[in-house]
């Protein structure tokens, strides 16, 4: 019986009005977005491209001091990713530019206008977006009357009047809802990759595929999610235009006032201090370094390294430094702590519980960033140990070490291929599964519990 | 008979759940979102403050005329409350430097100082009327033929002496005079919050600005009416037209925003700012090479061999503070300045063709962005909301365009008032008494006998010959009260009035149109 139903469901939704279009809408997001992707992406790539070879040319313009190889601040940029079709994680407005230098990894920013300032926030049109904005919004609308709309139909009796049980009944309602979805994000998604393998500027590999069919199971997940909510909210009204609105509601709640309540939340409930009251104290800090530096901490001597003032110089740079270090390292770890409550809140909605899990298991977005920060800082650690070995063979140095000035440092040649390189590290799988565990369980956690409740809604349900 | 079809309609409208749970998400997210955004207005009004302070104090505390660096710091507008624009993407300051133009405003433009937080979206009180609003307009309008029909109340209707437009100007009445109320609600709402308020003023303009945003949110609401009447109008089943209807609000409300900008993207290339910087620092490089050589050249003149600085203190843009040292260091920078400082500014010049060529890059984006959003009613209103708030970006060019004119302005100063020839551009001690050369350096072979004999030695001998002329800290601040100042105040300038009258035409003919083309099918419209 079961399998009749099941079969029924989904040949009315096939032929339904609401799944042509849907079918229609979502396929034509699907083209768009992918062809949108694939021209952007060719100009994504040679800026980077650009932007490393600027790089290394001024990197070759430093290598006659190794001192200024040392003490200049490099930006290391993260790199448009082929992932980016799937979801691009909003890497354009999390930071994605680390400043550092032998000394020190300096901050992070999202990098000048990495998207138009001009133009406001936008989710691009990746297969994340369409899933999680317009499939979780037509599943909805697919689920919303498949209880409520057979009982004002009076075809919700007729059915139970046959040996229906009204498990099969539920189920054969969210399978076929289910299945229908699927298969549309299915055709998309195959249709995206046919564009994309026609188009010469990414590779389809077995990497990428892995990724797609990684997305491809946490969609089921999440419409499964989506399918169920809908149909508790058909087992909560008699009549479907209540169901709706009920459908409607909830998805404002899940994806436009939560999300958009986060920055709220955050400066509310995990408030750190300003950058200003950080700096104020980092300038109390450093008067007090000025106020009691010896005579002569300012004093310098073109071209004389060894001029006695230079070591007190030094001293007081490197005091000034690591005020400022201790306040700001304590206060970038305040903001990753701010960032990583704040998402807390993406436990109570499946749309955002679908952004963070694709994040994890892509390897991209927040988890990106924090990756190459920890390594940047390993990276900063070994590049200074270089200098320094490089300087205490240098006779002409006096070994002053200086984080912002290279006037009592080594200042001799050093060749390119010398210099220590960063290279980002992609996250371990094992890294990846950590970061969405937690969502992944919210998820599973919320779909167990809407699905218990709307069971038991519909077993109570007056079918009359 | 036209009222009491209105009457009938309004009343089954009054007492319908939809009607209950419309009002109850208002009641809900009107003042979450108005608690929201005037959080953060107050925020930037602390943070405006602040920065306002920190400007005046460095300004206070300049001692040298190459110190001078204005801070430009944008008032926060008010009417942000009701529409952000972009004003999220852009800070709030920028400080005037004579070597590059000013592009952006750098910093946040509130107190989030937290980049990570940018990941997050925000939403303010417009966003929530083009989301709600245009929702329930559907909602209410979407079965306005079809149940009729459904329920055959339709024929009925028609049996009594009603002509076809009568009955579609009964419901279109019915329906607005449900809407209608909700939408006062949420400004009155909006109106309570200002007037409880102490940190909020607005100007008779703003009260303008509110009233057109009124204007406009009402006709917002017909258009969706009259979409939702021209749907159920084309089809013959409620849920036909209902699913018609919702698909046509994501489209309009969520999928064209976005299609319209990752289509600008595309449409219209950039670089990357980075790389536009790397551009700069090629010209910057070719000014370095220059400067080098006339550097040398000066020092050969002079027949200085390096500059010896006591206390120096300074950067590329020209800014140096020097107190104490050789004479013929200060008589070196009397030279080299007046030469180094127009020329820097001319080197800006070049850079600026580079960061105009992206700024209209930019430009273009926005521009295509916003024509393409035009094909959304919702894109629509939110265009003209924050043109209506300034806070679109044609307010921010407009200001940006001011603070570039400001810093032509003090260019201008600084050559009338030959600064860049004076000593007073980098020190305030006078030029006499800088140290003979050999003095100093006899004093410098005296300094380094003492180092290492312990801190009383070095201070005693630092004391006995250092003069007090020698430390900044002897000086005054410089009187600036003929100083140039920025000011600027926000109003709706001619384009910016020609950008909002033209959204809110629009608005108006696609509700014509929409309302021609549904009395058109109604007329036709099978019983």
């Amino acid at each position: 019986m079961f399998k009749i139903l099941f079969i029924r469901e989904l040949q009315n939704y096939l032929y339904s009005l609401r799944f042509q279009i849907s079918f229609v809408i979502v396929t034509l997001v699907f083209i768009f977005g992918t062809i949108f992707y694939i021209v952007s992406t060719g100009d994504k790539q040679d800026n980077y491209n650009k932007f490393v070879q600027e790089q290394e040319k001024q990197l070759e313009e430093r290598i006659g001091n190794a001192g200024k190889v040392a003490v200049s601040r490099t930006n290391y940029i993260l790199s448009p990713k082929s992932y980016a079709v799937i979801d691009d994680c909003k890497e354009n407005i999390l930071p994605n530019s680390l400043s550092y230098s032998a000394y020190n990894v300096w901050s992070f920013n999202v990098k000048t206008a990495s998207s138009n300032p001009y133009l406001k926030k936008a989710q691009g049109l990746n297969w994340a977006f369409i899933i999680s904005t317009i499939i979780s919004f037509i599943t909805l609308l697919f689920a919303f009357d498949a209880i409520s709309g057979e009982k004002e139909d009076h075809t919700l009796s007729l059915v139970f009047s046959n040996k229906v049980s009204r498990a099969s009944f539920i189920l054969s309602k969210f399978l076929s809802i289910l299945t229908v979805m699927f298969c549309t994000i299915l055709v998309g998604v195959i249709v995206s990759l046919l564009i994309i393998s026609f188009s010469s500027k990414i590779t389809i590999n077995s990497y990428f595929l892995g990724n797609t069919l990684g997305f491809l199971s946490v969609c089921l997940l999440f419409i499964s999610v989506m399918a169920i909510i809908g149909l508790l909210a058909s087992t909560l009204s008699k009549q479907s235009n209540i169901s709706l609105l009920i459908c409607l509601t909830i998805w404002i709640f899940f994806a436009v006032v939560l999300p958009n309540a986060s920055v709220f939340i955050a400066t509310k409930f995990f408030a750190i201090p300003t950058a200003k009251e950080v700096n104020d104290i980092i300038k109390a800090e450093q008067d007090d370094i000025y106020k009691n530096a010896p005579e002569g901490s300012w004093s310098s001597y073109g071209g004389q390294p060894f001029y006695p003032a230079h070591e007190l110089r030094a001293n007081n740079q490197s005091n000034l430094f690591n005020a400022e270090k201790k306040h700001k390292d304590a206060y970038y770890n305040q903001m990753f702590r701010q960032f990583e409550n704040t998402r807390i809140v993406a436990i109570f909605s499946p749309i955002m519980q679908f952004d963070c899990i694709n994040e994890g298991a892509l390897g991209g977005g927040y988890l990106r960033f924090r990756k190459n920060w920890n390594d940047l800082h390993i990276f900063q650690e070994s590049f200074l140990k270089w200098f320094k070995d490089l300087d205490a063979r240098d006779e002409k140095s006096p070994h002053w070490y200086n984080p912002y000035e290279i006037i009592s440092t080594t200042q001799q040649a050093v060749s390119l291929d010398q210099i220590p390189h960063y290279t980002e590290k992609a996250a371990t799988l094992a890294e990846r599964i950590a970061y969405s565990q937690n969502y992944l369980i919210a998820m599973i956690a919320l779909f167990g519990i809407v699905f218990a409740f709307c069971f038991v809604r519909f077993l109570r349900y007056d079918v009359r | 008979m036209i009222s009491l079809l209105v009457k009938k309609d309004f009343l089954l409208n009054l007492t319908s759940a939809r009607f209950i749970i419309g009002l109850l998400l208002c009641l809900f997210i009107i003042p979450f979102t108005l608690i929201v955004s005037m959080d953060r207005y107050n925020d930037q009004q602390e943070l405006y403050k602040v920065n306002i302070e920190r400007a005046e104090d460095k300004m206070k505390n300049s001692k040298e005329y190459s110190s001078i660096r204005p801070d430009v710091v944008r008032q926060p507008e008010s009417l942000s409350i009701f529409s952000e624009g972009i004003s999220e993407n852009i800070g709030m300051s920028t400080t005037i430097y004579l070597f590059q133009y000013p592009l952006f405003l750098q910093g946040n433009a509130n107190s989030i100082d937290n980049p990570l937080l940018n990941a997050f979206f925000s939403i303010d009180f417009a966003t929530v009327i083009a989301i709600i609003m245009s929702l329930l307009a559907l909602v209410f309008s979407y079965d306005c033929f079809t149940l009729e029909r459904e329920d055959s109340t339709i024929k009925m209707i028609f049996v009594n002496k009603i002509s076809r437009s009568s009955f579609f100007i009964g419901k279109l009445c019915g329906i607005l005079l449900t809407l209608l109320p909700i939408l006062v609600f949420c400004y009155i709402l909006s109106f309570l919050f200002i007037v409880l308020s102490p940190k909020l003023s607005f100007s008779i303009n703003d009260w303008g600005n509110i009233l057109l945003l009124f204007l406009s949110s009402i006709v917002y609401v017909i258009v969706f009416v009259l979409l939702g009447m021209f749907i159920s109008s084309m089809v013959k089943r409620s849920s036909s037209s209902i699913i018609i209807s919702l698909l046509a609000w994501i489209w309009f409300l969520f999928l064209m925003p976005n299609i319209a900008s990752y289509a600008a993207h595309n449409f219209v290339k950039t670089r990357l700012y980075d790389n536009v910087s790397f551009a700069m620092s090629e010209i910057d490089d070719e000014f370095w090479k220059e400067d080098n050589d006339k550097n040398n050249s000066i020092q050969k003149e002079l027949e200085i061999n390096g500059l010896n600085h006591w206390n120096m203190n300074g950067d590329y843009d020209g800014r140096l503070s020097i107190y104490g040292g050789p004479r013929s260091t200060a008589e070196f920078y009397l030279r080299y300045i007046p030469w180094y400082m127009p020329r820097s500014i001319d080197y800006a010049d070049k850079k600026w063709a580079i960061q105009k060529d992206y700024f209209d890059g930019l430009a273009r984006q926005e521009k295509i962005q916003q024509g393409l959003a035009l094909l959304s009613p919702s894109e629509i209103f939110l265009q003209l909301s924050s043109a209506l708030c300034h806070t679109d970006a044609n307010s921010f060019i407009i200001y940006m365009d001011k603070v570039r004119e400001y810093r032509q302005v003090l260019i201008t100063y600084f050559k009338e008032n030959k600064f860049f020839e004076s000593s007073k551009w980098f020190t305030s001690q006078n030029i006499d008494s800088f140290a003979e050369d050999e003095i100093y350096q006899a004093f410098l072979d005296g300094y380094s006998s003492v180092i290492g004999k312990g801190r009383e030695i070095e201070d005693k001998f630092l004391k006995e010959n250092i003069p007090e002329e020698w430390n900044s800290g002897y000086y005054p601040p410089l009187d600036l009260n003929d100083f140039p100042k920025f000011t600027y105040k926000s109003q709706i300038s001619g384009k910016i009035l020609n950008f909002v009258l033209i959204r809110f035409a629009l608005l108006l003919f696609l509700a014509i149109i929409l309302l021609m083309a549904t009395m058109l099918r109604f007329r036709k419209y099978q019983l």
